[in-house]
Formats: structure tokens, C-alpha cells, sequence
């Protein structure tokens, strides 16, 4: 039923890679610290398996569709009603963790970077600016994660040299120390990085070749699991576990212990601060475009600008919500988990189950 | 605003010598000239001064009124007494009145509907010399010149093919400007020439007085400091873009061809970056790039530090800028501004004077100006050393529209730094990234390479590599034939 497609090869991993790499970086290894100690890496190669097993999902539920729009397969399998539901609590889910990312964004600048300037005119420009790159279609969305994703890591590589040159890696010994709860526990909280792997959703349809996908998107998974093992890995060389438990941004704290001997740059943390505005940035113009598309469809608006409006000022609310940090990250540890085990576990399992039904069925009916 | 022209030629040679004379009178440089071929009157008419008079008196009129009887038939004459090599026939007025007003002459002859028209056009052209504005250390240096027939030869003796295609038209309801397209058929980019001629047709304008006209018009998107389209002096260039499938518009009485489809790359390319040797020129394209990003972003950079982020740069460093503004009675933001300005009023003033007071005020402007706003405690000294280096960077990009568009984006950056710092400089960046994304030259992507990447593609952005390497024609133009060599 849809056969267009223009998403090259290139275009379906980075736009994957960016979408879901944003603000989690900052407090996951200290998050993963503190329940298993010096195994956060370990833990982060569990997230990055359950996500092939998630991408494996996600490719037969569409691939069983005909690489239908995510709305459309919805509504084919759950009917009108429950459909419209599910998508919407899809959206809800997709904006609030846009927002809370907004929330810590703004706070991480301004602590490191800007401490005069108010959080609502961060949290302001910033939604300008995503707005503006939502006008145009998919396309160049797609076009814009093409770009972002070398800006993005090819400094960031830079820096994490630099980061290893001071590390002491027998920090990171001895591994295996925690009870497998606080394994279950730690891929729980560390789900907040993961979340943005629902834009395969609205990005699979629109792929070129369809049979690009399996290797495009493992690669993908697996670039960004090594990111975050790298990240992992070098904040515990630096500082070690029960230090980085206690920081609350620990990679920041990492980028700032850097010394470059003979090195022209001082703080190093505020000039990789700017680079960390196009980290969020991509993650959330892409959260902010699924959202704003299934918004649209659910209420039957004729074009994202118009569904955006509607997105928009829930964003800049449920971002200035939160009181100070401390509510902020008690929202994200405790009412995203379950967000995410509902949309991107509980509802595609659900789905599957649906399809394979009616497939039973439908093959019932024929013999 | 169309013309009225009787469409129709009489077979009385008399009655369309008194329909142009009065079509065209009150013009003393008209000439009118009738004669006898044996018994047939004929009527001659042609511009002065546009025309080859040589040509005429010797080859046309001698042979038609001394020979006039070796033909029987008046519709012999074209065949067996018209001793010129281009003759072209008409039989609507309209056309004939055309190319008598552009330099050809037209005769009429008793007992013919048609009318001939015999190029003889000539006049004074400026002789091929070396390009103004894109010079090169290595290459050749031929410019195109303001006629459009020895332009398309320039082109011509590059390429040599029989699928080499010349196409010409006229635009412009008033001047009527003959206009060419080039393009190699089984190289280009149909989808490209399609939609080119689609933009062209839509051309409804009185004059067209230069490429740059025919460029405003066709061009994607007019809202944006970025030029779609290449415009180039120089004939290697068109041959080369010709050779990538790209297609090429002349216009006449304008030295600047048009190239399309352009993206982004092109306009950081120079000519001899092909004609050096990989080495150096993938030095000089790495100097270009550095230099680009160190001319947008240098004053921004110094009012966001000096400003708001003091704690990036080493102590020694923040205090020696210190120490060079105090005295200084503006802010950071302010001082950048005066000196883009007074930047900005210069560079216009040196492109309009007469050259040899231009290259005076240049130094007189610089370094005096400079220095004198410094001891007077205007500026600081080191603000004058980020303009200079923004200035000198600015101009190694190889298109001077281009470096235009640098400076409106520098200014944006400037602003937008001077509000929220480093924050905002990143803003500014994602929005100007944002906004080259959205545009499209002729169905390409304006960032191609970057967006939609092949690998191949990288060979020639940042660095040049060897030859050896350029076996594709690059793939984001979408080409017919896609190797190059084997």
C-alpha cells in the first residue's frame, strides 16, 4: 500500500542514532552507579540486546502491515476507537519525554553555561527553533539528522580521547558485584536513554529499500550501545563508582576534570555544552515530529503545522512544571519507565499478538 | 506590449519597402536599398553599423545586378546567384524584422512570398581577455565576452562531441535577447532540463538585459542570501559542469554564463583546484573550509567569550583582552558592530572607484583608519585583528555572491551571540543549517554531498583526491552516463 519511500541507508541510521541519543548522557552513568555499581556498562549492553529484540518487533509488525503509517496499522489492528487511544497515549508518551528532556537541558545550561539566563527563554528558543525545522516535511527532518549526526560525534570522539588520556581504568574492576534485581532495576531506570527507539515507527515506512533495514538499523543500535558503554566506561575510569553515584551529571563532571596539556581551551565542559544544544536538538525535533504527525492523524488536522500548535505549548508547560531538579528527575525515574514498558514493550507485543491472530484466523476462514 | 506587424510578405517587392518604411521610420540608421535582378525589383534593408557592408557590396549586390540574367526563374536566385553562405528564409514579416533589427540584412524580391535574410552581422566586440573576477594561478585564461555566438565557440572548442547539444531562443518581448541552453544529451539530467525549460517558457518580461535577469527568474527559492544558480566568467568552468551533466545558459550581451544545477560544494570550488596536483589543491580547499567557519564565527565567538563564558579561555589570555579594552567606551557587541560596518562601507566603496584611487583606499582605510580608531579609543586592538582576519577570510571563498551570503549570516551570529552567548551561536548555526536544508536547486538538494550521501560523492568536497579516483561523474546529480573513466 505504501511503496514510496526516500530514506536512504544513511539517512535510517543516523536519523535512529539522533533521535535517541539526547540528555540521557548525562545522568546515565551516575543513574546505573548507583544501582550496580562499576557493571554500568554491562547494563547498558543488556538495553542495547532488548532493543534488537524491540527493533525485531517493530519490523514484523510492520513488515506484517505492509509498511503502513504507525496511525494506520494502529487503527487497522486495534479498530477506531482503542486505535485512536493507543496512538494518543503513544503521543503522550512521545511529549513527555521530549519535555522532561527540555526540562533537564535547560537546567544542565544554564548551571554550566548561561546562569543569568531564565529557563523559560531557553526552553522558548529552543521549541522556536524545532518548530522551525517541523515545518518542512519528513524529508527534511531526515535531511537534518544526515548533517547533525557529524557535527554531533565527531567532536564528541575528540573530547572522549582526551577524556582517556587521564582515565584510570582499573576503576572500573571488579565487575559483577550487584544482585541480578538491581540488574532489572538498572535497565529500568536507564530506559529514559533508550526511549527514543519508537522513531523506527514513523521512520520504516518511509525507507527506501525496505530490505535496508535490517542492517541499517542493527548498525545503529549497536553505535549507539557503544556510545554509551564508552561513556559509561570512561566516567567510572575518571571518577570512580560511589563518586559518580553521587554526581548528579557525572559526564559533565568528566568533560570538566579534562586537561589538554599545552591546551589552548580551559573549560572545556562550556564549549562541549554547545555541542551537547545539537545532541538535544535532533532528539527533540524528532520526538517533537512523531508526536506532532500522530497528533494530527488522531484529531484528523490537514498538516503538522497546524497539530504542532497544538503540541507546542504542552511542551513548554510540562518543561517548566517541575519545581527544581530534584521533582524534575523524580518524574523521569518514576512515571518513565512505565511509559516505556507500555508503548514501546507492552503495546507492539500486543500488537504482534493481534496479527498473528488474525492470521489464524484468516486462515481458518480460507480452509 | 507585443509589437503589430503585418505577418504577411507581398510578392510586390514595392509594397513591403513602403510597409517597412513606415513601420520603421523616424530611424536614420535604416538603410533601404532597391535594385534591379534582371527584370525583378528587389528591395535590400539593413541596420548601418551592425552590418558587414564588404559582404554586401561585394558579394550580394555585384553578383545580383551584374548576373541577374543567368536565372530564368525568380526561385532560382537563392540557389544560384545568392553567393553567401547563411541564408535563412522567412515568410513571416515578423520574423525577417527580427533579424534585420539584430544586424542580418533582408531582401525582398518581386514574385517571392518569402523574404531572405543573410547573416551578415558585425560590429565592435571587446576581444577575449582574462576573467575580473575568478582568476586562477594555473589555467587558461580566456573569459567569455558580450556576444553570444563567440561564447558559444569558447564553449565549442572544449568540447568536441556530437551529443553536444546548442539550443537558442529568444526571450524578452522588447529586446528579444537570443538566450542558448548547452547541455551534453546523454550526460544531463533530463528531469533537470525538463523543469528548465518549464522555468523558461514562464519568462514574460520586456528586457532581458542580463544573465542576471534570466538567473532571478528561473532561480528556486528568492527569499534566501544563497545563490541557486552558478554564474561563471569563465569557459573551462562551463565545460566542465557541461561534463558532469549540468546544463549551461548564455545570454547575449552578457559575459556571465549561467550553470545549473548548482549545490552548495560548487561554490567553494575554484578552477584550478582541478588543473593542480591533488596535494596541493586538497590543501588549499582544507585552507577554504577553516577559513569559511574561522569568517563566521570569529567575532561572534569573541563577543560570547569576552562576555559571558571568561572561564573557556586560559587566565593569561582573558586578561590581556581585558587589559586591551579598557578604555573602550562600548561593549563587546557594539565595537563588532562599528567595525562590520565601517567593514562593510569599505569593501563597497573600493568596488565602485575608478581603480587607481580604489587600491588607495584600501591602505588608507585599513591600516590608517584602523590605527587612528584605536589610539582614540574607539576600538581595541583586538578587535582590529578579528576583522582583518574575518575580512581576509571572508574573500577566499571563490564566489563573491556566496561571501555575501557569509556576512548577512555573520551579522546573525553576531546578534544572536551577543544575547545568550555560546548558546546562542550554536542557535544560529542549527538555523542557518536548517534553512540550507530546506532549499533545492533545480530538484537537488542544496547540501549534496552531505544529504543523501554516497561515498563516492566525498572525493571532491573537502579534499581534492587524485585523479586516478574520479571514475564516476558525482552521483548526486543524478547523471545519464555515470562513469567517467575506466
Amino acid at each position: 500500500m505504501n511503496n514510496s519511500g526516500f530514506i536512504g541507508k544513511y539517512g535510517f541510521f543516523s536519523s535512529i542514532v539522533v533521535a535517541i541519543i539526547g540528555v540521557g548522557i548525562f545522568s546515565l552513568p551516575g543513574e546505573l552507579a548507583k544501582s550496580v555499581g562499576n557493571d554500568g556498562w554491562l547494563v547498558s549492553i543488556l538495553d542495547g540486546l532488548i532493543c534488537l529484540l524491540l527493533l525485531y518487533i517493530i519490523y514484523k509488525i510492520m513488515s506484517k502491515n505492509n509498511y503502513d503509517t504507525f496511525y494506520n496499522i494502529l487503527i487497522r489492528n486495534f479498530g477506531k476507537v482503542i486505535g485512536k487511544i493507543v496512538a494518543f497515549i503513544f503521543s503522550i508518551y512521545l511529549i513527555i519525554s521530549i519535555s522532561t528532556g527540555m526540562r533537564v537541558f535547560s537546567e544542565v545550561l544554564k548551571m554550566y553555561l548561561l546562569e543569568k539566563t531564565p529557563t523559560e527563554f531557553i526552553t522558548l528558543t529552543m521549541i522556536l527553533c524545532g518548530y522551525y525545522l517541523i515545518r518542512g516535511s519528513l524529508t527534511n527532518l531526515v535531511r537534518f539528522n544526515e548533517v547533525a549526526f557529524w557535527i554531533m560525534f565527531i567532536p564528541i570522539f575528540i573530547v572522549l580521547i582526551f577524556a582517556a588520556y587521564d582515565a584510570d581504568f582499573s576503576n572500573v574492576f571488579p565487575i559483577l558485584n550487584s544482585s541480578p534485581v538491581n540488574y532489572f532495576q538498572a535497565i529500568s531506570l536507564s530506559s529514559f536513554s533508550f526511549g527514543g527507539i519508537g522513531i523506527i515507527f514513523l521512520m520504516l515506512p518511509a525507507l527506501k529499500n525496505k530490505s535496508d533495514y535490517k542492517k541499517s538499523a542493527i548498525m545503529a543500535v549497536t553505535f549507539i550501545t557503544i556510545f554509551y558503554v564508552v561513556i559509561n566506561v570512561l566516567c567510572i575510569a575518571s571518577s570512580s563508582s560511589p563518586q559518580v553515584g553521587k554526581l548528579l551529571w557525572p559526564t559533565i563532571a568528566m568533560v570538566k576534570s579534562i586537561s589538554i596539556p599545552g591546551g589552548f581551551i580551559e573549560g572545556l565542559e562550556g564549549s562541549v555544552m554547545a555541542l551537547w544544544v545539537i545532541f538535544y536538538f535532533t532528539f527533540f525535533t524528532n520526538g517533537l515530529y512523531f508526536s506532532s504527525d500522530l497528533i494530527k492523524d488522531i484529531f484528523g488536522l490537514e498538516d503538522i503545522k497546524i497539530s504542532s500548535y497544538l503540541v507546542i505549548p504542552f511542551i513548554y508547560l510540562i518543561a517548566l512544571l517541575p519545581r527544581d531538579i530534584g521533582e524534575l528527575y523524580g518524574i523521569i525515574e518514576g512515571v518513565f519507565p512505565i511509559l516505556f514498558f507500555t508503548c514501546l514493550i507492552f503495546f507492539p507485543l500486543i500488537l504482534l499478538l493481534i496479527i498473528k491472530l488474525k492470521k489464524k484466523v484468516a486462515a481458518t476462514d480460507e480452509a | 506590449m507585443k509589437e503589430n506587424i503585418n505577418d504577411n510578405i507581398s510578392d510586390e517587392a514595392q509594397i513591403n519597402l513602403d510597409y517597412l518604411k513606415e513601420l520603421l521610420k523616424d530611424n536614420s540608421d535604416i538603410i533601404f536599398r532597391e535594385f534591379y535582378i534582371s527584370n525583378w525589383k528587389g528591395v535590400l534593408i539593413y541596420i548601418d553599423g551592425m552590418t558587414d557592408k564588404i559582404l554586401l557590396d561585394d558579394y550580394v549586390l555585384e553578383t545580383l545586378m551584374v548576373m541577374g540574367d543567368k536565372v530564368d526563374k525568380v526561385t532560382d536566385i537563392k540557389e544560384r546567384l545568392l553567393t553567401v553562405t547563411d541564408v535563412k528564409e522567412f515568410s513571416s514579416m515578423a520574423d525577417g524584422v527580427k533579424y534585420a533589427l539584430s544586424g542580418d540584412c533582408i531582401i525582398f524580391i518581386d514574385g517571392l512570398k518569402v523574404c531572405y535574410v543573410l547573416g551578415t552581422r558585425t560590429w565592435n566586440a571587446r576581444g577575449v581577455t582574462e576573467p575580473s573576477s575568478e582568476t586562477v594561478v594555473r589555467g587558461a585564461r580566456e573569459s567569455f565576452t558580450e556576444t553570444i555566438r563567440f561564447n558559444t565557440v569558447l564553449v565549442r572548442r572544449k568540447i568536441r562531441d556530437t551529443r553536444f547539444k546548442l539550443e537558442l531562443k529568444s526571450y524578452g518581448i522588447r529586446s528579444k535577447t537570443d538566450v542558448a541552453i548547452m547541455y551534453i544529451d546523454d550526460i544531463v539530467n533530463k528531469e533537470v532540463l525538463k523543469e528548465l525549460r518549464a522555468r523558461l517558457e514562464k519568462v514574460n518580461i520586456d528586457a532581458i538585459l542580463d544573465s542576471g535577469y534570466i538567473e532571478q527568474i528561473i532561480e528556486d527559492n528568492k527569499w534566501t542570501p544563497f545563490p541557486q544558480i552558478q554564474s561563471t566568467e569563465r569557459p573551462d568552468v562551463v565545460a566542465a559542469g557541461l561534463y558532469e551533466g549540468r546544463i549551461a545558459i548564455l545570454v547575449d550581451n552578457s559575459p556571465f554564463a549561467l550553470i545549473v544545477p548548482a549545490a552548495l560544494p560548487v561554490f567553494f570550488q575554484s578552477p584550478d583546484d582541478y588543473y593542480q596536483r591533488w596535494f596541493t589543491s586538497s590543501i588549499v580547499r582544507i585552507i577554504r573550509f577553516t577559513a569559511i567557519l574561522l569568517s563566521l564565527l570569529l567575532p561572534s565567538l569573541y563577543i560570547a567569550i569576552s562576555s559571558f563564558h571568561t572561564e573557556i579561555i586560559p587566565i593569561k589570555l582573558a586578561y590581556s583582552i581585558a587589559a586591551s579594552r579598557v578604555g573602550v567606551p562600548f561593549p563587546a557587541f557594539v565595537e563588532t558592530l562599528i567595525m562590520e560596518l565601517s567593514l562593510a562601507f569599505l569593501l563597497e566603496a573600493v568596488v565602485r572607484l575608478p581603480r587607481p584611487i580604489g587600491s588607495t583606499i584600501g591602505i588608507v582605510g585599513g591600516l590608517i583608519i584602523g590605527q587612528a580608531a584605536v589610539s582614540a579609543g574607539i576600538v581595541s586592538p583586538i578587535m582590529i585583528i578579528i576583522v582583518s582576519i574575518t575580512a581576509i577570510t571572508n574573500f577566499v571563498v571563490p564566489n563573491y555572491e556566496v561571501s555575501s551570503a557569509l556576512r548577512v549570516i555573520r551579522i546573525l551570529l553576531i546578534i544572536l551571540s551577543s544575547i545568550i552567548g555560546l548558546y546562542g551561536i550554536m542557535l544560529g548555526g542549527i538555523i542557518v543549517l536548517i534553512h540550507l536544508i530546506k532549499l533545492e536547486s533545480f530538484g537537488i538538494p542544496y547540501l549534496s554531498p552531505l544529504v543523501n550521501p554516497d561515498i563516492s560523492d566525498f572525493k571532491d568536497l573537502f579534499i581534492r583526491m587524485p585523479m586516478c579516483f574520479f571514475k564516476k561523474r558525482p552521483v548526486y546529480l543524478k547523471t545519464g552516463d555515470k562513469i567517467r573513466q575506466k
